[in-house]
């Protein structure tokens, strides 16, 4: 079949989520950890070495075709899993309707992962933002940088260690308490009508 | 916004929105206050010639509201001089309105010096 005929193709694939992690399995077989199923919602647990591969070949595989990454973030497992992170890849095909989740586990003492912004050009600021609040470095990123928090902030606060408040103002980032020192000493200048 | 619109309209009591911190007189902090964004206000805050005043409206901008977290600020008043708290999550139009009227009030109190050298 023409290329161009599939690309026509808009009917649902019919493809049940257990149907396309028994595909990956297949294919990947050395790679696949477990699969997880979870009120009709199925998971993908892989190893993180050859995740570009796996995205790609769910990509462009022209029965799968997930042409959609719909979000991109981690998870942090802290004394609940002997791996701690998970990135979590949610992915769907406008194409063909039907969507799975591929779960990637990266260790605390390693925090990498490939980059598939060379997959999905939209995962380049979700993985910037994972990268922001989790420490996760995704090696080929092309921009790693914060994207939410000022980019000389200290730590990774959606670590499930970081304390909620943040840390003691002594510690806190510079620009903040810079603005804040500054305010006191300006205060005898502010006229009080 | 509903306090610019004709339904409550700032504009009866001559309080007009201006373009640029150079023409105003009063800066209103609406909404949560990052860290982020602190030095960013100050330094809008540092544009407004004197006399200058700070309304900080809502929870989130008087207090930090139930965002006592690593990112956001415990109030304004940490980094401004405050001049009216306007509570409320969200503030009723009224509230902001009375907020401002208060100010007003604040104002005409003042002694007619119009810098701390004269």
């Amino acid at each position: 079949m023409a290329v161009t005929e599939v690309r026509l193709t808009l009917e649902p694939s019919g493809l049940a989520p257990i149907d396309i992690a028994e595909t990956i399995k297949g294919k990947f077989p050395d790679q696949v950890i477990e699969v997880v199923e979870s009120r009709d919602q199925v998971s993908v647990i892989i190893k993180r070495d050859q995740i570009v591969a796996i995205l790609r070949f769910l990509h462009d595989d022209p029965l799968l075709s997930f042409d959609h990454l719909q979000d991109l973030t981690a998870v942090d497992y802290i004394k609940k899993k002997e791996i701690r992170f998970e990135v979590v890849y949610n992915i769907y095909s406008i194409r063909y309707r039907h969507r799975i989740r591929i779960r990637a586990q990266v260790p605390e003492n390693d925090p990498k992962i490939d980059s598939v912004v060379s997959v999905w050009a939209g995962a380049n600021w979700h993985e910037r933002e994972c990268y922001d609040m989790f420490g996760i470095n995704f090696v080929g990123h092309p921009d790693l940088r914060r994207i939410l928090m000022p980019e000389d902030w200290e730590g990774y606060p959606l670590r499930k260690d970081y304390p909620l408040k943040g840390p003691e103002f002594d510690k806190d980032w510079a620009g903040f308490t810079d603005v804040v020192k500054r305010s006191k000493e300006l205060r005898e200048f502010e006229w009080a009508g | 916004m509903a306090v610019g619109a004709s339904h409550y309209d700032f504009d009866r009591f001559g309080i007009i929105f201006r373009g640029s911190p150079r023409q105003a007189d009063c800066v209103i902090v609406a909404g949560t206050v990052t860290k982020k964004m602190a030095p960013v206000i100050r330094r809008v805050y540092d544009q407004i010639p004197d006399p200058r005043y700070v309304v900080a409206m809502g929870s989130c901008a008087c207090t930090g509201g139930v965002f006592k977290t690593y990112s956001t600020v415990q109030g304004c008043e940490t980094f401004l001089p405050v001049d009216v708290y306007v509570p409320g999550c969200p503030p009723r139009p009224e509230t902001l309105l009375e907020g401002m009227m208060m100010l007003q009030e604040k104002i005409r109190k003042e002694r007619a010096r119009w810098s701390p050298w004269r």
